[in-house]
C-alpha cells in the first residue's frame, strides 16, 4: 500500500511554502525533491532525501518506496500541470493519501501585478508546442507557464504573429518570489531583457487599463 | 456530429509547402495546384493549396508561393503571399540551403531561436522546408538554395512585437506542428459533454463512445445503438463524464492506434500532445520490427493469426482502474471497421 504525501512547496522562495507543507514534510520517512524545493522548505533532518528532478526516476523512488511514508516535493501547486496526475495515473488515486495545496507561480505572479486571477487560461508550453498558444486567443486573461525552449521571447513573438495581443497589457513574470525575481511591464517602451537558461517564467496577459 | 472549426497552417508549413511546389515546378515544368507536406512529429500530411500568382520558370530556378490560411482564428498572418524561391545550382557544397528574403524578419538580439544575424525562419519549419524539398530532389549530389519570403511581410511584422524583440524587416516563420488547431478546446469538450447528456436521457443504462468517425460506424454496424458520441481526442474527459453521470454500462469502439493511448496513460490523445502508439502496441504484441502505423501492425498480426483480444482487455481494465466506470465493454477496429478485438469487464 502507498502512502503518498504531495506537497506544494510554492514557486521558489521560501517565504511562500506554507507550515502545513514544513509540517506534512517533517512527517514523512522519505522526500523526494529538486535540490530548491528541498532548500526551500529548510532544514529536514532524519530522513531520506533523494534529489531528484526525473520523471521517471522520481516515480521509480516511489514504487521502491511502497509502505513508507514518502513525501514529493512539487512546485507551485499540485493542480497545475504537475507529476500528481502521473503519479495516480501509475499507483492509482488511493496511493495518494494527502495533496497540501502550495501557491503556485500563477497566483503569485497575478499578485504581484495586482491584477485578478479569476476565469484564468492557464496555458502551458513547458515541453509542449507553441501552436497551444492560439488558445490565449480565446480569453481576456491568460497564464502562461514558459520553459527555456519555449521561453518569454519566442512565446512573444508567436503570440503577437497570432494577433492575441491587441487591447492587452502583459507582463513577464520572472524567477517569481526568489531572490532574483524581475517582473517587465511589456509597454510600448520598456526594453525587453533576454532571458538566461534557468529563469523560470510566466508571461500574463490581462485587459488593457 | 462533432463539427471541429476550420484548421489553419502556420507560417512554417506555408513555407514547406511554397518551397515543394517550386521543387516539383522546376523538375516538371509543371506548377501543382496542391501540396501535401508531412508534419513534424506525426505520421500525418497536410495538403495546402498552391497560389497561382506571380510566377517564374527559368533553366535552374523556379518560385512557387502559398496564401496563408490561419483557420478560424484570423491573425496577423492570415493571407499573406508566402514566397519561394528555389535556385538550382552546380557546386561542390551539396545539400539544401534554407534563407530569407523580403519580408522575412532578421535576428539581431539573443534570446530566440535563431542566432543574432540569422533569418528568423525557426528550427523546425527549417526542417520541413528541407525535408518537402528533398522529397521532390532525393538526389543529394545537388545544392539547392530556397529564399523565403513575404509580400508585404515587413508591414505585417509592425503589428507584431518583432520589432521590440529585435526581429526586423519582416515577420518570423513559426510553428512547431505545422497546424493552428481553431482553439476551441472548450467548445469541443462542451459538445462532447452535451451529447453525454442527451444520451443520459435516452438511455441511462449504457452508452456508446468513439474517438471518431471509424469507430461509430463499426459500432453502429455491429451493435446498432440509437447514438455513439464522439470524444475526438479526450478520452479521459469523455470517461470522467461518464463515471459522474452513472451509466450502468459503457461500450467504447475505435482504432487501437487511438485506443492504446489510454493504456499509455494519456487521458488526450491528440498527435501532438501524444506520442504514437505505434511502438508501444508492437512491444505489446510481441513483435520486434519497425512499424509506421499501427494499421501496420494489424496486418501483420492477422498474417499470423493473432488477433486484439489481450489489448483490449488490457485497455478495458486501465478504464476500470482510472476511471471507476463499473462495468465496460471495448471494441477494436481496423482502419476498415473490422473488428479485430473486443473484451467486457464488469465490476
Amino acid at each position: 500500500m502507498h502512502r503518498i504525501t504531495l506537497i506544494g512547496v510554492g514557486p521558489g522562495g521560501s517565504d511562500y511554502v506554507t507550515y502545513k507543507a514544513v509540517k506534512s514534510a517533517q512527517s514523512c520517512e522519505v522526500i523526494i525533491g529538486m535540490k530548491h524545493q528541498i532548500a526551500a522548505i529548510g532544514e529536514i533532518t532524519g530522513k531520506t532525501i533523494y534529489e531528484q528532478s526525473g520523471i521517471e526516476e522520481i516515480l521509480n523512488i516511489v514504487g521502491k518506496n511502497e509502505g513508507k511514508a514518502v513525501g514529493v516535493l512539487i512546485t507551485g501547486d499540485a493542480g497545475i500541470y504537475s507529476l500528481a496526475e502521473k503519479i495516480m495515473e501509475r499507483f492509482g488515486r488511493d496511493s495518494v493519501k494527502e495533496i497540501v495545496p502550495g501557491i503556485s507561480s500563477v497566483m503569485a505572479s497575478f499578485a504581484k501585478v495586482k491584477e485578478q486571477w479569476l476565469n484564468v487560461k492557464i496555458i502551458s508550453v513547458h515541453g509542449r508546442p507553441i501552436e497551444r498558444l492560439n488558445d490565449a486567443s480565446h480569453h481576456e486573461r491568460v497564464a502562461i507557464l514558459c520553459d527555456k525552449k519555449n521561453n518569454s521571447m519566442r512565446v512573444l513573438e508567436a503570440l503577437s504573429q497570432m494577433g492575441v495581443l491587441n487591447n492587452s497589457s502583459i507582463y513577464i513574470c520572472r524567477n517569481i518570489t526568489c531572490d532574483n525575481e524581475k517582473i517587465i511591464e511589456v509597454s510600448t517602451l520598456a526594453d525587453l531583457t533576454t532571458p538566461e537558461e534557468s529563469d523560470k517564467e510566466v508571461v500574463l496577459i490581462v485587459p488593457a487599463r | 456530429m462533432l463539427t471541429l472549426n476550420k484548421r489553419g497552417f502556420t507560417t512554417g508549413a506555408g513555407a514547406a509547402a511554397a518551397a515543394k511546389a517550386a521543387a516539383i515546378f522546376l523538375k516538371t515544368g509543371t506548377l501543382p495546384k496542391s501540396v501535401h507536406i508531412l508534419l513534424p512529429n506525426v505520421k500525418e500530411s497536410l495538403l495546402i493549396n498552391i497560389h497561382s500568382g506571380t510566377l517564374t520558370l527559368n533553366i535552374n530556378t523556379a518560385t512557387a508561393s502559398v496564401i496563408k490560411l490561419s483557420g478560424d482564428d484570423p491573425d496577423v498572418t492570415n493571407g499573406l503571399e508566402i514566397v519561394a524561391a528555389l535556385r538550382l545550382l552546380k557546386h561542390s557544397i551539396h545539400g539544401i540551403a534554407v534563407t530569407g528574403g523580403a519580408g522575412v524578419g532578421r535576428v539581431t538580439k539573443e534570446g530566440l531561436q535563431q542566432k543574432v544575424g540569422d533569418w528568423a525562419i525557426n528550427p523546425v519549419p527549417r526542417a520541413m522546408i528541407t525535408q518537402s524539398v528533398s522529397e521532390v530532389f532525393s538526389d543529394d549530389s545537388v545544392r539547392l538554395e530556397i529564399e523565403i519570403s513575404v509580400v508585404n511581410g515587413e508591414l505585417a511584422a509592425l503589428k507584431t512585437f518583432n520589432p521590440r524583440l529585435g526581429i526586423t524587416g519582416g515577420i518570423s516563420i513559426l510553428g512547431t506542428t505545422g497546424i493552428v488547431e481553431p482553439m476551441s478546446v472548450d467548445a469541443i469538450k462542451e459538445t462532447v459533454k452535451c451529447e453525454i447528456d442527451v444520451s443520459f436521457c435516452e438511455n441511462p443504462d449504457s452508452i456508446c463512445l468513439a474517438p471518431g468517425k471509424i469507430g461509430e460506424d463499426a459500432l453502429r454496424r455491429i451493435l446498432q445503438p440509437s447514438r455513439v458520441v464522439q470524444f475526438s481526442n479526450f478520452p479521459g474527459f469523455a470517461m470522467d463524464y461518464v463515471k459522474q453521470k452513472g451509466f450502468r454500462h459503457t461500450i467504447i469502439g475505435g482504432h487501437p492506434g487511438k485506443l492504446a493511448k489510454i493504456l499509455m496513460g494519456y487521458a488526450d490523445t491528440h498527435s501532438g500532445r501524444s506520442p504514437q502508439a505505434t511502438a508501444f502496441v508492437a512491444e505489446f504484441m510481441g513483435l520486434n520490427d519497425n512499424y509506421n502505423t499501427v494499421e501496420e501492425i494489424i496486418g501483420k498480426v492477422a498474417n499470423i493469426g493473432g488477433d486484439f483480444t489481450k489489448l483490449a482487455h488490457e485497455i478495458c481494465v486501465k478504464i476500470q482502474n482510472i476511471y471507476r466506470i463499473p462495468s465496460i465493454d471495448v471494441y477494436l477496429f481496423d482502419m476498415k471497421k473490422t473488428l479485430i478485438g473486443h473484451s467486457t469487464c464488469t465490476g
